[in-house]
């Protein structure tokens, strides 16, 4: 495996590098995952938030940080439903799904500083039987103003269209393939074939890949991410606070996101495959004090296929054009030198915005990842991906 | 055309009948990118790096949207 291609930021290495180890994860907490859960989305979201206190033996007016990362909820439900007697934190960056894996950048800061003591940060919402992405209902705010002014009026409304292009660019520069894509497909519907938390578990062949329909060249079906109701949190403390608690505590070294050059567009972009991780992943190998060689297992936030692949080469674990070889080469299934997305992922578990990569990188740090566990996994990486490119990236330990 | 794609499935009403459609980033030979439909060409046969040319369609009294046609049609 290869290093980061860019050299970290040395200014910012030094002081980042203080924050490694000094905050864990405590607690997880994830909701069943439905088409229909028939409750409310904050309702699902304080499921998950009790579920990951209970998991971290935490009592919930311990809570003194709360980041409510799903649009239509905030801190201020959590307080007043869960009865929080003093929060002081309660921080949402920017850069959509990759906020569950890139929030911990500030968590981690506001954690090591004393701004707070106990942090839960929950995402997730009924994203089926809701409002769903296309559907109408689901908004997609301010930052969406260049795409709604100058793209959606020529019918390019839809996420599944705008990484489409970005990954038929990667196909024209690099020879990436549908049979990459497809090799994604399957491995990510192998790990939740061993998943019980799964919603789609029966195995996929390659054939099923090209047989499926097309969506938007070139997605197929079995390309894009399920639709899902559900919720899952973390809890996270300071190193030395944890003790006590119910598992082993799984240590936060590196944490950093970062934004793709023209944020608001992906046609205005010189690269349109540029994505905010690849400024992001060598700021968080510089905090961690790792490189990509040393990661064990990794989940990489899969709302398309394609992305994975691209995902894969700026994090480091592949050359530019490498990451379609790479999957197809095995590397990334259970067993192989680098699994990828042992859950299942947004393609096969459940699109719980990334929320559930970061639950599984902690299972798989805890040793309690059952039939999909990766043998001797000590150091994970976990990605963050939103928006038009948002990027995101936290390495851990056990 | 510096990329695109076809969508086959969409389902907003203006512009679910019109699948399968093709939407291109076309760089312009001023130096702007733009995005906008590809007219006048079968899906399969539009190819990153195809020369194509900017023209205007009417929607209605107030609107008129960029779209592309094959150089040449």
């Amino acid at each position: 495996m290869q290093p980061p291609a860019t050299a970290a930021p040395a200014a910012v290495a030094p002081r980042a590098r203080s924050l490694r180890d000094r905050v864990c994860v405590v607690g997880v907490g994830e909701t069943e995952y439905s088409k229909d859960s028939g409750v409310s989305d904050l309702a699902l979201q304080l499921r998950a938030a009790l579920l990951a206190c209970d998991d971290a033996g935490v009592a919930p007016h311990e809570v003194d940080g709360v980041v409510a990362l799903t649009p239509g909820t905030s801190a201020e439900h959590f307080i007043d439903r869960l009865g929080l007697p003093d929060v002081t934190y309660c921080g949402r960056p920017e850069i959509g799904g990759a906020a569950p894996v890139g929030c911990l950048a500030e968590v981690v800061a506001a954690l090591d500083a004393g701004i707070c003591s106990c942090v839960v940060v929950v995402a997730g919402r009924n994203q089926r039987s809701g409002a769903r992405i296309g559907g109408g209902g689901a908004t997609l705010g301010p930052k969406f103003a260049h795409v709604a002014e100058f793209e959606m009026p020529s019918g390019s409304l839809l996420p599944a269209q705008w990484y489409a292009r970005m990954a038929r660019r990667h196909m024209h520069e690099h020879g990436t393939t549908e049979e990459h894509f497809a090799a994604v497909a399957v491995t990510t519907r192998y790990h939740a074939s061993l998943n019980p938390r799964a919603m789609m578990r029966t195995p996929i062949t390659v054939a099923d890949h090209h047989a499926s329909p097309w969506v938007v060249e070139p997605f197929r079906r079995l390309d894009c991410s399920l639709e899902t109701d559900g919720a899952a949190a973390v809890v996270l403390m300071r190193t030395g606070d944890d003790e006590g608690r119910r598992h082993p505590a799984v240590h936060v070294m590196g944490a950093a996101h970062g934004h793709p050059d023209s944020p608001l567009s992906v046609t205005q972009r010189d690269d349109v495959t540029g994505l905010g991780i690849a400024k992001a992943a060598p700021r968080c190998f510089a905090m961690a004090g790792v490189r990509p060689d040393d990661i064990d297992v990794a989940e990489i936030y899969d709302c398309f296929t394609y992305v994975v692949i691209k995902q894969l080469e700026d994090i480091g674990f592949a050359e530019p054009g490498g990451g379609g070889p790479l999957v197809a080469s095995g590397a990334t299934r259970l067993g192989g030198r680098l699994p990828v997305n042992t859950h299942g992922g947004l393609l096969s578990q459940a699109h719980i915005q990334g929320m559930n990569h970061l639950c599984e990188a902690v299972r798989q740090l805890r040793g309690e990842a059952g039939d999909a566990q990766v043998r001797n996994a000590e150091v994970a990486a976990v990605s963050g991906y939103g928006d038009l490119g948002d990027g995101a990236l936290a390495v851990l330990r056990r | 055309m510096h990329s695109y794609c076809v969508t086959h499935r969409i389902g907003h009403p203006a512009f679910g009948e019109g699948a399968p459609f093709v939407t291109a980033d076309v760089e312009l030979e001023e130096g702007v990118r733009l995005c906008g439909m590809l007219l006048d060409v079968a899906p399969d046969g539009v190819v990153v790096g195809m020369p194509v040319r900017l023209d205007y369609e009417t929607v209605d009294d107030d609107l008129s949207l960029p779209v592309f046609r094959p150089r040449g049609v």
